[in-house]
């Protein structure tokens, strides 16, 4: 089992990574060895996990939103006045 | 030209190049058309104003938003005072809890919402300027981490120590004013 040690640093980086894309196969054996023994590690992923999804929700672009050509326009004259 | 001439087509350039990014960005943030508008053209009135001290560090954009950013904390910031600060259970003795609530939309959804979106970018804003920037390109343009390391002259795993530091520091910011 010492082979599938991996330090902290290295769990939680494997956690960020997962987020987005898929590790290999020995990194995610790895990782979750790491977070069967690791109570701390297994805390950050949890925690880390809840604001992964928090900040993809507050930062998703929830409908396209564009600027009409009057919107601009008024941009435009706002500056100019200013 | 003139130097007015000059200044004006600058600011036409920039509106051209960056008002459709910031209005959704704003849009994102208050989902209010006529106050996001308004956010985007302050913004602007202040990047003209000191573009002069724009050091080239991002990209253009990127500190334009963190202007625009600021602008919106500032907003909330002002809103909070005016309807006093929102009550939090004994129960929830942990940011998270509250957070999962409103993620898995349970029950406090809107004022819920707009307190964990508060603290959120509360918390954002306090982070070095490269963190927020890098968490800013990471989750809100999508950019894939080969992209932000160019962009940011980093390497790909220091991309990642800083998302998993600047994600600590946030958990410890989010801990911290939400008890307090």
């Amino acid at each position: 089992m010492k082979i599938a040690h991996i330090p902290c640093e290295e769990a939680a980086l494997n956690v960020e990574k997962s987020f987005w894309q898929r590790l290999t196969f020995i990194d995610r054996i790895k990782t979750r060895w790491h977070m069967f023994l690791c109570k701390k590690c297994s805390e950050y992923e949890k925690n880390s996990t809840i604001l992964h999804r928090l900040l993809c929700s507050s930062m998703k672009k929830k409908e396209i939103e564009t600027l009409t050509d009057r919107d601009k326009i008024r941009l435009k004259q706002s500056l100019k006045t200013d | 030209m003139n130097n007015n001439q000059i200044e004006h087509v600058k600011a036409e350039h920039l509106i051209e190049e960056h008002a459709d990014y910031l209005f959704q960005f704003a849009m994102s943030k208050i989902r209010n058309r006529e106050l996001a508008l308004d956010f985007v053209q302050e913004t602007f009135l202040v990047c003209l104003e000191k573009i002069d001290q724009f050091e080239g560090r991002s990209s253009l954009r990127t500190w334009m938003t963190t202007i625009l950013n600021r602008k919106i904390i500032d907003h909330w910031r002002k809103e909070k005072r005016t309807q006093g600060t929102v009550d939090i259970s004994e129960n929830e003795n942990s940011i998270f809890s509250s957070h999962l609530n409103y993620i898995t939309k349970d029950p406090h959804q809107i004022s819920e919402e707009a307190e964990a979106q508060f603290f959120l970018e509360f918390c954002l804003d306090k982070l070095p300027d490269n963190f927020r920037e890098i968490v800013h390109a990471k989750f809100y343009d999508e950019k894939n981490g080969e992209e932000i390391s160019k962009e940011f002259n980093i390497t790909p795993s220091n991309f990642w120590v800083i998302i998993h530091r600047a994600k600590a520091q946030l958990r410890a910011c989010m801990d911290k004013k939400y008890l307090s």
